[in-house]
């Protein structure tokens, strides 16, 4: 017999432990994600995505806004009014976008304006990575998300200690294009929301292109039912696949743009609604 | 089940009316993918043998994927549901014959890969459709709803898990799972010798 070297993987559902009795439904359930993890395992051995950092470099475009955001109305909240200060909540836990929007409010604010500024964690509802009408969607439930949280017994004492007589939220979601363009595009939508006076501005971001083979590889990852929103980001498969790359700001190196400066020049143009 | 994985199934031209073959041919991606089942009660000499009739007849295997279900030992963190992945790295060439496990091949390349690519947990296995349309739902509401993965890597250590965590876990793995059936067979006795 020829002396061949086979690599070989075994993939085990657990379907008993030691000391527990084996059931056909656990064993049935073990043997179904065993035989999926072997199937996106072949998957990945077939799919060649691999490149390098040199070999990506400004290969993709900048390019302008694909449509103005259109965008669903808000819910009514009364929150409790006891002076002129403006409460300025950022409904993300991501630091860069934090510290964009803090930049910005600080910047614009009015002389007489008081800005307090909180951060709520709330969900996105629409995964790690939102695809077309998933993004505004996700501008749109972080704001709505806030808001509700703003209602609850934690942050009254802040309306009473901070003087708030207006609450503001702004949040930032980006996402990618495929529907209706040429090449998958990697935007932001940038939504600023006055609750007090129940007025909201928004603008997008220009967008940096993608290789639509790595945005067709993370859209393996969804979830069940709809196609636009993901769990792993585009960003997360080109770092795996492109050594050195940043999975938070690959456009830097594929069209020379920081995703941040776009995300900048996009919070400077949205009038806030003070 | 694995059959349901494929994305195109292929007919076995080989095949002559009346026989009934062994093998499904298919393709996942752009790789060819040749399936076979183990005869119950799953022995390991079966295994061994039927990997080695696969090699013969199929010039050009790449890496041979075993799936399954196995039992696990609580103690070393292993729950009813999760998955263990153990890359095999072994000079496969017949009877008997040293392992050699220092560089890394294509299996555990590919599994270093889809760990950075979708993170080191079963969170993706969930709920994704274009891997099982079928997959029933995890049949216990105390734990989480997807399968944890524990990596393992017989036979050497891999320099790839710095995790702290998952090389503690992988060591659990090598020495205390209970792989029972065919994994243990072709771990211990018969590849590698």
């Amino acid at each position: 017999m020829t002396n061949l070297q086979i690599p070989i993987i075994v993939i085990l559902g657990i379907s008993n432990c030691v000391d527990s009795s084996e059931s056909d439904v656990w064993k049935r359930y073990a043997a179904a994600n065993a035989a999926s993890y072997g199937k996106e395992f072949i998957q990945v051995m077939t799919n060649n995505l691999m490149s390098s950092v040199p070999d990506l470099k400004s290969t993709e475009k900048v390019v302008p806004p694909y449509m103005d955001p259109k965008l669903p109305p808000f819910q009514l909240h009364q929150y409790p009014s006891y002076g002129n200060a403006v409460l300025l909540v950022i409904p993300t836990e991501n630091e860069s976008k934090k510290r964009l929007l803090q930049e910005t409010f600080k910047e614009r604010a009015p002389n007489d304006v008081i800005v307090h500024i909180v951060t709520i964690s709330v969900a996105s509802g629409v995964g790690e990575q939102p695809y077309n009408e998933a993004g505004i969607i996700g501008a749109h439930n972080r704001i709505n998300n806030a808001l509700l949280r703003l209602d609850t017994a934690e942050y009254q004492e802040t309306f009473k200690v901070k003087r708030i007589g207006t609450v503001i939220v702004a949040s930032i979601e980006s996402y990618i294009q495929t529907d209706n363009i040429d090449r998958p595009t990697d935007y932001g939508v940038v939504v600023i929301h006055n609750a007090t006076r129940h007025q909201t501005t928004a603008c997008m971001s220009w967008g940096v292109t993608v290789p639509p083979a790595y945005v067709n590889r993370a859209r393996r990852f969804g979830f069940e039912g709809d196609p636009n929103r993901g769990r792993v980001t585009v960003g997360q498969i080109l770092a795996a696949r492109v050594p050195g790359l940043d999975k938070a700001d690959w456009q830097s190196v594929l069209a020379g743009h920081s995703r941040y400066d776009l995300l900048k020049d996009a919070i400077r143009q949205v009038p806030i609604p003070w | 089940m694995a059959e349901a994985m494929l994305d195109e199934k292929y007919e076995d031209p080989s095949m002559k009316p009346g026989q009934t073959n062994v093998y499904r041919l298919g393709r996942i991606g752009s790789l060819n993918v040749v399936i076979n089942c183990l005869p119950e009660p799953p022995r390991a000499a079966d295994a061994v043998h039927m990997a080695q009739n696969m090699a013969t007849s199929f010039s050009g295997i790449k890496a041979i994927v075993i799936t399954g279900f196995g039992s696990g030992v609580a103690s070393a963190g292993i729950r009813l549901g999760d998955l263990v992945i153990s890359p095999v790295t072994n000079r496969y060439d017949g009877d008997a014959e040293s392992s050699s496990t220092t560089t890394t091949n294509i299996v555990q390349r590919a599994v270093y890969l889809l760990q950075k690519e979708v993170g080191a947990d079963g969170h993706w296995l969930s709920s994704n459709p274009s891997l099982a349309p079928d997959l029933p739902q995890r049949p216990s509401s105390d734990l989480p709803d997807y399968p944890r993965l524990h990596y393992g890597n017989i036979g050497s250590g891999n320099q790839d898990i710095q995790n702290k965590q998952l090389q503690d876990r992988l060591a659990a793995v090598k020495d205390n799972i209970c792989f029972d059936t065919v994994a243990a067979g072709i771990r211990a006795g018969t590849f590698m010798e």
